[in-house]
């Protein structure tokens, strides 16, 4: 079950590489071309996808049912090929594709501009501008078909392991060149690359199984798998028709247990190990409750910290790179399943028990592991990345946390806060009580004073003389910021306290 | 001092409150602004024309930099674009602060003919201006609805390009480039009106992004630049002649803060037509409003009597009545929405907590 | 059989990828030697040329002669440098300066941010904010430099033939995958493309000649060559400037023949565009 991933804009002679790469390996090759054929087949309205998104009009929700529709469809496919068959899959999205599985090999493919303007303009008869426009528009429909659906850029070129510029080279030499390197250790499946493929299985044949059925088809829900635990997650106006969606995932195969939340968006907690019956639980509960979020678990252990350290050798260094291990969920079936009485487990239990359960997952390995298994298509909110690294010392830890942070921020574009942090931010409690109070006595006696002594006050401010003139001017930029200050900080916190953000 | 400063009553500092409470709901939903219709607003209830921008700028200015620092990022700024309007806006608002002041000093010296000329002159400043911006504003909402989203028009950014005259300059982050006089041009034209009416944004946006041809969110970025150092130049300028009524700015933060939070969450909320829609009438009836009293001011500079003399209490209570007319229902209407939009958000969310 | 041009954003490991290619494929690394050589040749303070190569444009964006002088002056040595083949170059301006030569493989490394910081913490002690400061202004620096003295977007993927990124793939992986393309057939050395490189060193010390004179150093003017053969084009003020041109190229020692199509700017004004042999 090795993966390869071709990504290609038009013209870039991406299909003739896959298809090359795919005869010299012996791998199955599949294109976007049949997942959209097979999508026809299912009655998914596809073309009415498409000139959607390429129009930039606004999705009804009909439509963007539609689209996870034909999403689960196409990872259904992908994954029952891939678990069967070493496959090249090629298309526009292939690198977003199949999100958390780890071992994919991910290429895009380009071409000079002036040699794609040549294949166009003989292939569709065109001159060269009509040619070139028509480039330029091909791909700008593809870039805002790939940002609706995965939320992220096509162009940005750290999300593939490489990219090949085919002006020069061969079709056949560059499919050479790559063969070998999909035999390398790097790019052989994992434990946990497989189970993270059966778990995008599971949840997009669930998925698939909901929109077999008349009235489930409609529903807005989105369904995750993790260890054959299926998360339906649906907003608040899809109450009608749930007690169904049970039934229905119930009888897919490979199904243990079906947990269905009801929530608008996602808050992801990350934790080396969590405390179900500490104060923390309370402080996220919180911000869960009001934002109407479901509340995602990972337990992550990181790998040693060799590998946290420094992946990429330094400019000086030329020694041999420590280079990426991969370690994953801990494929330890006793552990993972029937360990009820572990930290996560009964933190799990307890958030089932306030129905803002989300998936649950039990992970270890290196920073990469965490990133990769994030699905990015899913909106998360907030992160919540506290207590990893437990068993270094306290600076260190604080150190590497932050690391963490910004690496994960930067990559998901979501913000990433620690407990303390949220409850400084979110929380309204007696710190924030008292900064109020004082900040509206200040800004009363600011008041005060203003109107009490307003006579004096303004003919100081109209004296003609130039010396005070300046006085004035002084007294009054600095005034006027530090009041505004004042009492914004009333006003934000007056509105925190009715939850209006 | 009785002319400078108005006597603040209750009643005043009330509607006082009320006009920074709209003007911060519809500077936090369109984004910017707010100036056109608290200066208009003050102007009905007696403040000088001049009392009336000097306080306002220094308002802006206060917030501005309460922003700034929360914000703490400046997102795409072309530094050298925003220098080189800086610099020429700096001089537009010193030449409006001198047209403003001088004119003020002019109008007869006491009684009721001081300040007219500059109340005037601010008047019809306001009155052309904001015509402008509003129908354009009304236009684009209204064809938006047949054509797709085009993206702004570059057709006056490709006839300018054509206006080689030396020094060209070329800007790195916007990429382009523009002759520096159009620069000059444009950035005195928007320091002035900054300066006379208190509105710099409604033109230093889109002359960025229609005249120099530049992206949107760079024009943005470099107008946040540019206000916050242009709001605090006109706060100490206006500040210097003694201009600023101190007890006007807090009563507008008082109301101002509070709206801007408010407006923000609008535009959540509201879907972006209607919030263009919704602005385009709120503007244009300020300048009806506006433009009703523009007799008075006539009258009292004994220039043209158009009116009875006894009608001009009744068309100042007109001038007034329409202004808090568009200002109150278009804080309606974004009430509405908003806490339509609150309720359905708090509705949902305690719906999925039981 | 090849040259391979590695570029890269600031420590995003192309130092030991060099290294590590060098140990595979039996080339020679360059990077400053470079510009060491070219410093020496046309007597430069090193340090002064390699900061004119690597400072920001100023605000104005002119150009001053020194600049255009080291500019072209670099490109010569490289090109001079890249005649030896069976090198590894890792440094200033690689794929733009050899760019349309068959036999040089554009190599192009990119690395997650984080990590990036991370190893700039680690070199230089910067507090995480600082470094991570630091290189996205760098990054813009080089991005605004490309664009401003090659009209090229440095992140364009067609600019490049590969492009790694050790994020995601090891420095060993990396590297097979270079050799393997460096020694595939399309970027062997053919008479075809040295000669084609033979005439890009041709065409850049004539305009280095030209550049060095005080005179004629902001002329807007194209030289190209072919086997000796000089054809310059372009646009002058004066007669006198376009005689002084023709004579520093054909003083140029390789140049056999110098075609001119060099048009007056009082031509021009007159409605015509003459070019004269």
């Amino acid at each position: 079950m090795r993966i390869i991933c071709v990504s290609r804009g038009s013209k870039t002679h991406g299909k003739d590489f896959a298809e090359a790469l795919a005869a010299k390996l012996g791998y199955h090759c599949l294109s976007r071309e049949e997942l959209f054929e097979e999508a026809v087949k299912r009655r998914i309205p596809i073309g009415k996808l498409e000139t959607a998104i390429v129009m930039r009009r606004d999705t009804s929700e009909a439509l963007s049912i539609e689209l996870e529709h034909y999403k689960a469809l196409a990872t259904s496919l992908l994954c029952e090929r891939a678990l069967e068959n070493n496959i090249v899959y090629h298309g526009r999205d292939g690198h977003l594709l199949l999100p958390g599985v780890g071992h994919i090999l991910k290429i895009r493919v380009v071409l000079d501009l002036e040699s794609r303007i040549n294949l166009v303009s003989q292939s569709l008869n065109l001159t060269r501008n009509k040619a070139k426009q028509y480039i330029e528009n091909v791909e700008d429909d593809r870039r805002s078909w790939v940002r609706k659906f995965y939320n992220v850029d096509w162009d940005v070129f750290t999300l593939y392991d490489m990219v090949l510029n085919l002006s020069q080279m061969s079709v056949q030499n560059a499919a050479l060149a790559v063969c070998s390197m999909a035999q390398l250790p790097e790019f052989q499946p994992t434990p946990s690359a497989t189970a993270a493929l059966r778990d995008l299985l599971l949840a997009s044949r669930c998925r698939l199984r909901l929109s077999e059925d008349e009235k489930a088809r409609r529903l807005n829900v989105k369904v995750r798998a993790s260890e054959g635990i299926v998360h339906v997650t649906y907003p608040h106006g899809a109450v009608k028709g749930l007690e169904n969606i049970t039934t229905l995932i119930g009888g897919v195969e490979g199904v243990r247990e079906v947990v269905c939340t009801a929530a608008e968006t996602n808050i992801l907690w990350i934790q080396e190990a969590f405390e179900p019956e500490g104060p923390s639980y309370g402080s996220v509960m919180e911000i869960a409750a009001s934002w109407g979020a479901a509340v995602e678990l990972v337990k992550f252990t990181p790998g040693d910290s060799e590998e946290v350290a420094s992946p990429v050798p330094a400019e000086a260094e030329s020694e041999e790179p420590s280079g990426w291990r991969e370690t994953g969920i801990i494929d330890d079936e006793d552990r993972t399943y029937q360990d009820e009485t572990s930290d996560i487990a009964r933190l799990y239990a307890r958030l089932i028990s306030d129905g803002k359960a989300g998936r649950k997952r039990t992970l270890q390995g290196s920073q990469k592991t965490l990133l990769n298994s994030i699905d990015r298509a899913t909106s998360y909110r907030l992160i919540i990345l506290d207590g990893i690294f437990l068993t270094k010392g306290t600076s260190t830890r604080k150190r590497l946390v932050t690391e963490w942070s910004n690496a994960l921020s930067d990559s998901l574009k979501v913000p990433v806060l620690t407990i303390d942090q949220i409850v400084s931010k979110y929380h309204f409690g007696p710190k924030q009580t008292v900064q109020m109070i004082a900040c509206a006595a200040l800004a009363g006696l600011s008041l005060y004073t203003v109107f009490h002594f307003d006579d004096q006050i303004l003919a100081f401010l109209s004296r003609p003389e130039l010396k005070w003139r300046l006085v004035s001017m002084v007294a009054i930029t600095a005034f006027v910021p530090f009041f505004a200050q004042v009492y914004g900080t009333v006003t934000s916190s007056v509105l925190k306290l009715f939850k209006f953000d | 001092m009785g002319d400078l400063f108005i006597a603040l009553d209750l009643t005043t500092c009330f509607q006082v409150i009320l006009l920074g409470f709209i003007g911060g709901v519809l500077s936090g939903f369109i984004g910017s602004g707010g100036a056109f219709f608290m200066t208009p607003g003050m102007m009905n209830l007696g403040v000088q024309g001049v009392v009336a921008v000097g306080s306002n700028i220094t308002h802006k200015f206060g917030k501005a930099m309460v922003g700034a620092r929360k914000h703490g990022e400046m997102g795409h700024v072309d530094k050298k674009l925003g220098i080189f309007m800086l610099v020429t806006a700096l001089l537009g608002i010193r030449l409006a602060v001198w047209i403003s002041t001088s004119l003020f000093g002019s109008g007869g010296g006491h009684g009721e003919g001081s300040g007219a000329a500059a109340n005037l002159y601010i008047s019809l400043v306001f009155i052309i201006v904001l015509f402008f911006v509003s129908i354009s504003m009304l236009r684009d909402s209204l064809r938006k609805r047949e054509e797709g989203d085009s993206g702004p028009s570059k057709r006056i950014a490709t006839w300018l390009s054509g206006f080689r005259l030396f020094p060209m300059i070329d800007f790195p982050v916007a990429d382009v480039k523009v002759s520096l006089w159009v620069i000059l041009i444009v950035g005195l034209a928007v320091g002035y009106l900054a300066g006379t009416i208190g509105v710099g944004g409604f033109l230093g946006v889109p002359a960025m992004i229609y005249v120099f041809g530049i992206p949107t969110a760079v024009a943005a970025g470099t107008e946040l630049f540019l206000a916050m150092f242009m709001g605090a130049f006109g706060a100490i300028n206006y500040a210097l002649e003694g201009f600023v009524d101190i007890r006007l700015v807090l009563l507008l933060y008082l109301g101002s803060l509070l709206g801007v939070f408010i407006g923000a969450y609008g535009t959540k909320v509201v879907n972006e037509r209607i919030i263009r829609l919704v602005t385009g009438v709120i503007i244009i009836l300020c300048v009806i409003s506006r433009a009703v009293a523009v007799p008075i001011y006539l009258a009292q500079l004994k220039l043209l009597v158009l009116v009875d003399p006894s009608l001009y209490p009744m068309l100042n209570s007109i001038s007034k009545a329409i202004l808090y007319l568009s200002g109150l229902s278009g804080v309606f209407i974004i009430l509405f929405n908003v806490g339509r939009g609150y309720i359905r958000h708090r509705r949902a969310i305690s719906s999925i907590n039981t | 059989m090849a040259i391979i041009t590695i570029s890269r954003g600031l420590k995003s490991g192309g130092e030991a990828l060099a290294r590590e290619l060098e140990k595979r494929l039996g080339y020679k690394c360059m990077s400053r030697e470079v510009i060491s050589s070219c410093a020496r040749k046309y007597n430069i303070m090193e340090e002064d040329l390699y900061q004119k190569l690597t400072e920001a444009p100023s605000l104005w964006h002119r150009m001053t002669k020194e600049h255009s002088r080291y500019l072209i002056y670099v490109k010569c040595a490289l090109i001079e440098a890249a005649r030896q083949d069976k090198i590894i170059y890792h440094g200033y301006a690689g794929p733009l300066y050899l760019d349309g030569i068959e036999h040089v493989l554009k190599v192009r490394l990119e690395a997650p941010l984080d990590l990036r910081i991370q190893n700039m913490v680690d070199d230089t002690g910067l507090s995480r904010e600082e470094a991570a400061a630091a290189l996205l202004k760098v990054d813009e620096e080089r991005r605004r430099w490309v664009k401003f003295l090659y009209g090229k977007d440095w992140y364009d993927p067609a600019l490049y033939d590969f492009i790694a990124n050790l994020g995601n793939i090891s420095l060993d992986t990396a590297g097979e995958m270079i050799e393997m393309l460096a020694n595939s057939e399309e970027f062997a050395t053919t008479t075809r493309s040295v000669n084609r490189l033979n005439d890009l060193l041709l065409e850049s010390e004539v305009l280095a000649a030209i550049t060095a004179d005080d005179r004629i150093w902001d002329q807007n003017i194209k030289v190209a060559a072919q086997k000796g053969a000089v054809t310059i084009r372009g646009m002058v003020k004066s007669r006198k400037l376009r005689n002084l041109i023709v004579e520093t190229a054909e003083s140029v020692k390789g140049v056999t023949r110098c075609n001119t199509h060099i048009s007056l700017a009082s031509d021009q004004l007159r409605g015509g565009i003459f070019g004269h042999d």
